[in-house]
């Protein structure tokens, strides 16, 4: 059951349910995003969940964590089409399962870390560890060699848009934010940030609210100004980029770009589409470039709809790209004439309405529909179980129309042909 | 069937032994739509030698993962993952050091799905070709881990951890011995560890028991077994001491990382366990005054991580970190461990948490099937007594085991950045 009870300065989404042991708050900031705000809202969740005025170091603030029970305490940034999303969040054991008092003691920690933060003189008090953390994080972003490839594939893709910017930050933004600036970024988060409050689990409504009426002091009105679609422009050339890391295995990285599609395709059609192309051990990809042709141990094809693009990544060797590539465009082409069995459409509605079954067992995944149903007017379960039965071959070979190559990234290794 | 309960934690299990020897072991949990079973034999990547015919054979390094991967081949053609994608389900296999395991998780066409599973892991079918053919994706596979830092590091450290048993090779074997590896030597392995009674099932979710066992019962009476086999393995007589003190390798990472891992003997049981995890929790999680002072002193930025391994009678603690003083950390942490002196307060919170780590893990249908699975291999049975164990733990115990153990037996290992060329 879904109850909203929204004010001007915040929206609060309460989802009940009595099947978890455990209680989920997620607390979401949003606004547009420019480059530099991912290097601040990583940096601002590093000091924010160091300490706080309460727990004023790292260990005393961890301690609290785990008297309450082991408490899960999260903060990450997800980059959303003309969006950031800085999100505050935990996941508790329900009271009935510790003791009197643990599910207010829980949300008032989480409180806590957004709203008493440890601040001396307006300057975080470990700002400089935040600091050097975050500078680990982007030095290592080679250490990821598949999530490096496909940000560059990114790079590529979104050379004119947000979808080329990384979710940890950029040294030349990181060397520029003082300690003052990061404070008065958080005051202004805090003021001018759309924000949406989430909780699943069996909880008193209104032992909630009371709670936040009294300690969510944000009073500021907000409107969203702008929708998360991300329009791609189409060019004709398929433009390519090479680079060598002292690395084992060559990775490849194929870009494509949507354009125009519906809700319906959007939601439905594009998965079915990339489920038969190579998003299952049953796929054409899989099918052939690695079982007929043992070119590779993994590739697949996926999307990103709110940047409408979709992409495709293979592991091979640095020899096997260009026969890799023509595999892949000829089996890409094969969706132009729906060459595919039947079956594989059932089985791509089949797999769908079961992990549609799988989102009710998990508290994340029911509040993700949910978040995804007011972000980007998603269909809840039943609508996704009734529609996604109407997908036909003809939609399959509709959308494939509006499906463009543009660009390939290769990362190879610097000598790898030992077989 | 028999019919235990999880203490305090409101779950029932319920087993079974077939005739043939199999074991089946079912949780149902009904409050949530998802069904995930596993089947798995007792055969992992340590074992190499062993009697097969009463002869001793050895056989190359990676084969069980090898014969994972083929035992997806059918005579008759039938593709195992167009059989599961048509129904909705997810299905996958996997191999580790002690054992290998096929399953597959959907809320819908059960009694099929168990089916399948059971008839395709008991209908081997290996040719020269569908064997050579195997051997380029292995190799693909092989890559992909060595591109992956951490896990180089785990197998390294491992290594030089253990002097002659088989845990000192990587799961999946080497490019070498895996394009040895030939269709004779993988019925040999499949005849000798794949009789139903090395192998079990475990199944959680949405399930009714009685329907489980019948499906699987009815199953099995349909085959033919050959008469269970004493299966002999190869026992190694590993020494105490590590293998190698200390190494360096060169890998594409941006920050060195470092790892030092104790190589203990105790025996083998839960409380074990969980003592020496708590007090290598105490001394490196962020709560310990040990790790706040590296940080002060900018030694390191982040956590240090706590791992171990079971699998043989040793157990491995692992803790690891990304420095750039590599050295300096590692002989902080020696010295650490030289005082065993953990306050009982730091001792009852972490012991809360061991408690609420096992409500949470009942919470989920995959972590309590790995949870049974871990059990049976580990301990040869499941333990419904886990939340009182944790319970009953006690600082006087603590105190006591940790002083009788030897921390001057481990192995080092740093991981400078390669420099590119």
């Amino acid at each position: 059951m879904y109850n909203n009870y929204s004010n001007k300065a915040y929206n609060v989404h309460i989802i009940h349910t009595d099947k978890f042991k455990t209680i989920t708050i997620k607390i979401n900031f949003k606004k547009l995003l420019t480059k530099e705000d991912v290097t601040y809202r990583n940096l601002l969740g590093k000091v924010l969940l160091n300490s706080t005025k309460l727990y004023p170091t790292k260990k005393d603030l961890d301690k609290q964590t785990e008297e309450l029970y082991g408490i899960g305490l999260g903060y990450s940034n997800n980059l959303s089409g003309n969006y950031i999303i800085s999100s505050f969040n935990c996941n508790f054991l329900n009271e009935k399962y510790t003791e009197e008092n643990m599910n207010k003691k829980s949300l008032e920690f989480l409180l806590e870390i957004i709203f008493n933060p440890n601040i001396e003189n307006d300057n975080f008090k470990y700002f400089d560890l935040a600091k050097r953390l975050v500078k680990d994080e982007i030095d290592s972003l080679k250490d990821n060699i598949k999530k490096y490839a496909l940000q560059r594939l990114f790079e590529m893709l979104g050379c004119d848009n947000t979808l080329k910017y990384n979710s940890v930050g950029y040294l030349d933004d990181l060397e520029k934010i003082t300690n003052n600036n990061l404070y008065d970024y958080y005051k202004k988060m805090l003021k001018s940030d759309l924000i949406d409050i989430f909780i699943i689990g069996d909880i008193n409504d209104q032992e909630i609210i009371d709670m936040l009426n009294n300690k969510f002091n944000i009073n500021t009105v907000k409107k969203p100004s702008k929708t998360h679609f991300l329009n791609q422009k189409i060019t004709k050339k398929v433009k390519k980029q090479t680079e060598t890391l002292p690395i084992e295995q060559t990775n490849l990285n194929i870009g494509f770009k949507l354009k125009d599609l519906t809700d319906f395709e959007r939601q439905y059609v594009l998965y079915a589409y990339c489920f038969i192309l190579g998003g299952s051990p049953n796929s054409k990809l899989f099918k052939t470039v690695r079982e007929k042709h043992s070119l590779c141990y993994s590739i697949n094809a996926t999307f990103k709809a709110i940047y409408n693009i979709l992409y495709i990544t293979v592991g091979t060797n640095k020899s096997d790209v260009k026969k890799c590539i023509s595999l892949i465009k000829k089996e890409f082409n094969k969706m132009a004439k729906g060459d595919f069995d039947n079956n594989e459409l059932e089985a791509a509605k089949i797999t769908y309405i079961n992990s549609l079954k799988d989102i009710e067992d998990y508290q994340g995944s029911i509040l993700k529909m949910y978040e995804s149903n007011i972000y980007f007017n998603y269909d809840l379960i039943e609508d996704r179980c009734e529609k996604i039965k109407n997908v036909t071959k003809e939609n399959i070979i509709n959308l494939h129309k509006k499906i463009y190559m543009d660009s390939i990234f290769v990362l190879e290794g610097e000598n790898n042909e030992k077989n | 069937m028999k019919k235990t309960n999880f203490k305090n934690l409101d779950l029932d299990l319920y087993y079974e032994k077939l005739d043939n020897g199999l074991q089946i072991y079912v949780l149902p949990k009904t409050n949530i739509n998802n069904i995930y079973v596993t089947f798995s034999t007792k055969y992992g990547s340590n074992i190499i030698e062993f009697k097969h015919n009463n002869k001793n054979v050895k056989v190359p390094l990676g084969i069980a993962h090898f014969l994972e991967h083929k035992m997806f081949e059918q005579e008759d053609d039938t593709d195992i993952f167009s059989f599961y994608s048509e129904r909705g389900a997810d299905c996958n296999a996997n191999t580790n050091y002690t054992k290998t395991t096929y399953l597959f998780s959907g809320p819908s066409f059960l009694e099929e799905n168990i089916n399948m599973v059971l008839n395709y892991v008991q209908s081997p079918y290996f040719t020269d070709e569908n064997v050579n053919k195997e051997k380029g994706i292995i190799i693909q596979e092989i890559k992909m881990y060595q591109d992956m830092p951490d896990t180089v590091l785990y197998d390294k450290i491992l290594e030089n951890c253990f002097k002659i048993n088989p845990m000192k090779y990587p799961i999946i074997g080497t490019i070498d011995s895996v394009n040895s590896i030939t269709k004779e030597q993988l019925y040999t392995c499949y005849n000798t560890f794949y009789h139903p009674s090395n192998m079990f099932l475990v199944v959680t979710g949405n399930v009714d028991p009685n329907e489980i066992i019948n499906i699987i019962k009815e199953n099995q009476l349909k085959k033919e077994f050959s008469e269970e086999n004493k299966i002999k393995i190869k026992k190694y007589d590993e020494p105490n001491e590590v293998s190698k003190k200390e190494d360096t390798i060169n890998l594409n990472v941006s920050i060195p990382k470092c790892a030092i891992a104790y190589k203990i003997k105790i025996e083998k049981n839960i409380q074990n366990l969980f003592y020496l995890l708590t007090l290598f929790d105490c001394k490196f999680s962020s709560t310990s005054d040990f790790i706040n002072n590296l940080i002060d002193e900018e030694i390191i930025n982040d956590s240090l991580i706590v791992d171990f391994d079971n699998s043989t009678d040793y157990l491995i603690m692992f803790v690891i970190g990304e420095t750039l003083k590599p050295n300096v950390l590692l002989d902080k942490i020696k010295k650490e461990m030289t005082n065993l002196k953990i306050n009982e307060d730091d001792f009852l919170r972490k012991k809360k948490t061991l408690l609420s780590s096992i409500i949470y893990m009942t919470e989920n249908i995959f972590s309590l099937n790995h949870n049974i699975m871990n059990d049976i291999i580990k301990y040869d049975k499941f333990n419904e007594n886990k939340y009182n164990d944790i319970k009953n733990l006690n600082y006087k115990d603590f105190t006591k085991l940790i002083q009788t153990i030897n921390f001057d037996n481990y192995t080092t290992l740093i991981i400078n950045p390669k420099k590119q060329s």
